[in-house]
């Protein structure tokens, strides 16, 4: 009777009261919960679910005894009962007096999140990490991808409980990821610019990025190749970060030179999340999220409002998304994933200043020369897949749409090119379709996998670029050709369709696991060129296609030390419009190669060590003059890795890396200029409750993100500065409230966020010098911010 | 100056300007005259004597891109030897290309070119094959806002011509022959102006004898003035080892 009763309290526990339950009770709180460890062999065979279970607490709060009821797997039902055995809880009271209590209990098994361009997982590693929903006691453990590279991760990242800093947007999370550097030096709106492993991947065009499965690179976009603008991408629902760097896997298609990052999205905890930002510099920012209860962590809908005045002059931005995604199982083995985002954004950016009058005091550091620089963009896309499962047999099927709109003014150059002055304008609208499919089967008691898929796209593209007048931001006039020849340096329409096909086998033998791989690339291109044959427009066409081989080892050699072999080629398509009649369109190859290790010395600790090797046969560099990407020529890099991931308390969590490598031009030995050689992160995550008021939980809760930044070597064997940067969050929560701080560059440095070197001249009745001089885009100072967020 | 002439050398330069190899540097250039005022025998045989004779250069950028007629040839002889087998191909040919920017000094002096060498400052460049000079001339103030100013007397069978004349050009001369492989700061440059390309195609016989003649704008003596001043054989740059 008393069991039957205490189950009843138990089951609905925050209601209690409200369920007219006798005066005097309250339910038992959970104070520690350990993570669930994800079964080796749940992750092969790609078993996920919940695992229900009854605990029976005494009255110390202990867990005395667990009953499954329901469970996918017994291997399942069996971690989950392991971790259930180490909870330990407040205990259940009565009239103020302890008393033994069985409660409900349910432990959610996911498998890992699927890499958008591999729309299977391939996840055996028995590293786990483990959230905490806060809702009731479901408790979430997500398995982590096994690696086919030792530079393979996934970082868990969920719902932060403090704020992104200074209202960045999801973009900013590329700076957890091990090797990673992203400036932003034209404004908050316009796309990162990215360094990584010795890449200067400019606005993407190294490194492949998808948004649960919406592919974000920009085929020819105006500004660079492989634009890739995440502004739209809101950061509390990016539930993680999978990276690959390196070039080993057939799913990675078109701008995987330097890697691939995937934000897989999902809201990890339930309910409805509002949050309110306010802080220095106009910084206003509010959030609404909404994850229905008894649904998956897939399915949520977002709504992002924000604005800043910016740290200077020119610097103002605003921003509104919204995202959202609906997961409908269809059967067991059949379901429907629908993505959505539309997203807009205004910003004006300060440029370029130029070192010399910056230390004459010409101008400050934070000031701009040409106030009308800037632009807009917008985003608005739609993805529809269905995921098929079936014991050995897996696919996926998946379409999507696009538009892009892209509006950007800058001026590097000052008054260098032309006496009315240098400002660009370049203009991009694309309108984008594409899909993906993929079939595997397992066979050989799943000793054998074999997959084939396949990508399509087809991008509509109208571009164009001119000068614009300094003084009123009118179009200049041709040469000696009168005010209604307007200076238009680009004007194009382009059509793009790329076509992929992939095929992979894995091997498990033993301790070794082999991979191979095959991907083909085929890219046809329409131009129509609206300036050539003076101004009377030219069409031209251009086919090209790309074959890229992968292998990949892995030898376990004991429980928890697994060595990686790994090869693999990559590509990056062509600027359209640089293209002539007829021209095989000419991929940019890139060799990749790979020795690396990965250790689990004790549970909750991951490290991974990892030397690589590149060898690009045509590099870009951008160009500040004409605001586009130039070639440069071959480029080999030589580099290592170390990141080390622990857990080693529950509540806790940190990640390290650790990154150097050194490029230089293949034909003449000389560096890579402006790309880091040595780049350090480190992130920690904290939060521990600590008492109750009125029977609402008190918790604090903190983050720190540490970044360093080795000297960048610069052209004429000069170094960039180095930079050292703090992030810093910290806050405390009362039952559904959290309030919170947070900071961004804690000890103020004054630091130089782009380096760059040109000729320019910014004084228009001055001799302008044609030397190249280092010019440098301002870091954000000391940013401050009050958060409040709201969570039910 | 057209925007034009700027493109090619900016494209190049920033192509260039990714080169880690290289380094900074810096060279002091000194400028004077050539001839400093010595009798200068003009086409049509006048003799003339110059007594004032003053430019106003506003500045000097060096280029990597070699001037059409004025190649300086610094291979050693197996390279020369080797060139007689295996040509070079030049871009663009028939037409000047500057290429790459290499150094610059914008310092505005105004030159006697009468006057012992003058200093005109420290350039600030890179390393790198120089082969051509842009020099720049624009009024100034301290030559009564002239470009170039001259005065002297031309004597020819007996009869003796004295005159003055100045110029206000805003104009580059490009495509100045200079050769030095400059790999490090040190050494210097010195600009030498020959006055004698100013007088040398003026025809002197169709001036006033009786006073002293101020050359007119339009008029034969005045054009071959103008034309002297903008002929890049008047500029000799030298470079002289630290």
């Amino acid at each position: 009777m008393y069991r039957s009763f205490a189950i009843l309290l138990c089951l609905v526990p925050a209601t209690a009261a409200a369920q007219g339950l006798p005066e005097g009770f309250s339910p038992p709180r959970l104070l520690e919960a350990p993570s669930a460890v994800y079964p080796q062999v749940d992750l092969q065979n790609r078993i996920e679910g919940d695992v229900e279970l009854d605990l029976l607490l005494d009255e110390a709060g202990q867990v005395r005894e667990v009953t499954v009821t329901s469970s996918p797997s017994l291997t399942l039902a069996q971690a989950a009962i392991d971790a259930a055995m180490q909870f330990r809880f407040a205990p259940a009271r009565e009239q103020g007096e302890p008393v033994p209590c069985i409660i409900h209990y349910r432990t959610k098994f996911r498998l890992p999140p699927r890499p958008a361009w591999a729309l299977t997982s391939t996840a055996t590693l028995p590293a786990t990490t483990a959230t905490r929903a806060d809702a009731g006691y479901d408790v979430l453990v997500r398995g982590q991808s096994l690696p086919r590279a030792a530079s393979d991760w996934t970082f868990e990242l969920g719902v932060t409980r403090t704020a992104p800093k200074a209202g960045g947007s999801g973009a900013e999370l590329m700076k957890k990821a091990p090797g990673f550097y992203i400036s932003q030096h034209s404004g908050e709106g316009k796309a990162h610019q990215i360094f990584v492993r010795g890449f200067d991947a400019i606005h993407g065009q190294d490194t492949e990025i998808t948004v649960s499965g919406l592919p974000v690179n920009e085929v020819s976009n105006i500004h660079a190749q492989g634009y890739a603008d995440l502004h739209f991408v809101i950061p509390e629902v990016v539930r993680s970060l999978h990276i690959q760097e390196g070039t080993y896997d057939p799913r990675q298609g078109d701008f995987a030179v330097a890697g691939s990052l995937d934000f897989d999205l999902g809201l990890t905890e339930r309910g409805v999340l509002v949050r309110g930002t306010a802080g220095q510099y106009g910084l206003l920012r509010t959030l609404i999220a909404w994850g229905p209860e008894g649904e998956p962590e897939e399915t949520f809908v977002a709504a992002e409002l924000a604005k800043g005045d910016g740290f200077g002059p020119a610097r103002a931005w605003n921003r509104a998304s919204v995202l959202g995604q609906v997961l409908f199982p269809l059967s067991s083995q059949l379901a429907i994933r629908i993505l959505a985002t539309s997203y807009a954004g205004r910003f004006d950016a300060a440029g370029v200043v130029r070192d010399a009058d910056v230390e004459s005091g010409k101008i400050d550091f934070y000031g701009t020369y040409d106030p009308d620089q800037g632009g807009a963009s917008t985003r608005h896309a739609a993805l529809l897949e269905a995921r098929y499962r079936d014991g050995a047999v897996a696919a996926g099927l998946s379409a999507y749409g696009m538009l892009r709109g892209l509006r950007l003014r800058q001026n590097f150059t000052g008054f260098l090119v032309s006496p009315e002055g240098d400002r660009t304008e370049q203009l991009h609208d694309a309108f984008t379709v594409g899909g993906q499919g993929h079939y595997q089967k397992k066979l050989f008691d799943k000793r054998l996998s074999l997959e084939v898929g396949a990508i399509w796209r087809h991008d509509q593209i109208d571009q164009s670029q001119r000068r614009l007048r300094t003084i009123d931001g009118a179009p200049q006039a041709q040469d000696g050709q009168g005010a209604d020849a307007l200076r238009d340096d680009v004007s194009a329409e382009l059509s793009v369709t790329e076509l992929g096909l992939y095929g992979e086998a894995k091997l498990r033998a033993g301790d070794l696991t082999v991979r191979g791989g095959l991907r083909g690339e085929a890219q046809a291109i329409r131009i129509f060129d609206r300036l050539a044959n003076l101004g009377l427009g030219d069409r031209r066409e251009a086919f090209g296609y790309q074959v890229a081989p992968k292998l990949s080892v892995e030898w376990r050699v004991v429980p928890g030390l697994s060595l990686f072999g790994s090869y693999g080629k990559g590509f990056r398509s062509p600027q359209a419009l640089s293209l002539q009649q007829g021209e095989r369109s000419t991929f940019t190859s890139v060799h990749s190669g790979e020795l690396g290790a990965r250790i689990l010395p004790v549970e909750g600790l991951i490290v991974s060590a990892a030397a690589f090797t590149t060898y690009v046969d045509a590099d870009l560099v951008f160009d500040p003059t004409t605001g586009r990407t130039q070639l440069f020529g071959p480029t080999r890099r030589l580099g290592g890795a170390l990141v080390v991931e622990a857990q080693p308390f529950d509540g806790f969590s940190a990640t390290g890396s650790a990154t150097y490598s050194h490029g230089v031009h293949a034909d003449t030995g000389d560096q890579i200029p402006f790309v880091p050689q040595l780049v350090l992160r480190g992130d920690l995550r904290y939060q521990r409750p600590l008492t109750e008021i009125e029977g609402l939980p008190v918790s604090v809760f903190g983050d720190l993100g540490l970044s360093f930044l080795g000297p960048r070597p610069l052209p004429f064997q000069e170094l960039g500065d180095s930079v050292f940067l703090t992030e810093l969050g910290v806050g405390l929560g009362v039952g559904p409230v959290d309030v919170s701080v947070e900071i961004d560059n804690l000890f103020g440095s004054r630091w130089k966020d782009g380096q760059f070197v040109f000729a320019s001249n910014f004084d228009p009745g001055a001799a302008a010098s044609l030397v190249p001089a280092q010019h440098s885009t301002a870091g954000r100072p000391f940013t401050a911010q009050g958060t409040i967020t709201v969570h039910y | 100056m057209r925007t034009t002439h700027l493109f090619p050398a900016l494209l190049c330069t920033l192509a260039c300007g990714s080169d880690t190899a290289r380094s900074r540097i810096n060279f002091e250039v000194t400028a004077g005259g050539l001839t400093q005022g010595g009798p200068v025998t003009t086409e049509s045989g006048w003799t003339v004597e110059l007594s004032t004779a003053e430019l106003s250069v506003a500045g000097l950028y060096f280029f990597e891109g070699e001037p059409l007629f004025a190649r300086v040839d610094r291979r050693p002889m197996r390279g020369r030897l080797l060139g007689l087998v295996i040509g070079t191909a030049y871009a663009h040919p028939g037409h000047y290309v500057e290429g790459e920017a290499l150094a610059d000094l914008l310092q505005p002096v105004t030159l006697d070119l009468l006057a012992p060498d003058q200093p005109l400052g420290q350039a600030n460049g890179v390393s790198g094959a120089y082969n051509s000079v842009r020099v720049v001339l624009k009024p100034a103030a301290d030559l009564d806002n002239h470009t170039a100013r001259m005065a002297g007397t031309a004597t020819k069978d007996g009869v003796t011509v004295r005159f003055t004349a100045h110029l206000d050009l805003d104009r580059t001369i490009e495509g100045v022959a200079f050769g030095a492989d400059l790999e490090a700061s040190g050494g210097k440059v010195h600009l030498a102006i020959d006055p004698a390309e100013w007088v040398r195609r003026i025809d002197f016989g169709s001036l006033d004898t009786t006073q002293v003649v101020e050359l007119q704008e339009g008029t034969q003596p005045y054009n071959a003035f103008t034309r002297g001043v903008e002929n890049t054989a008047a500029f000799h740059f030298t470079w002289i080892p630290g």
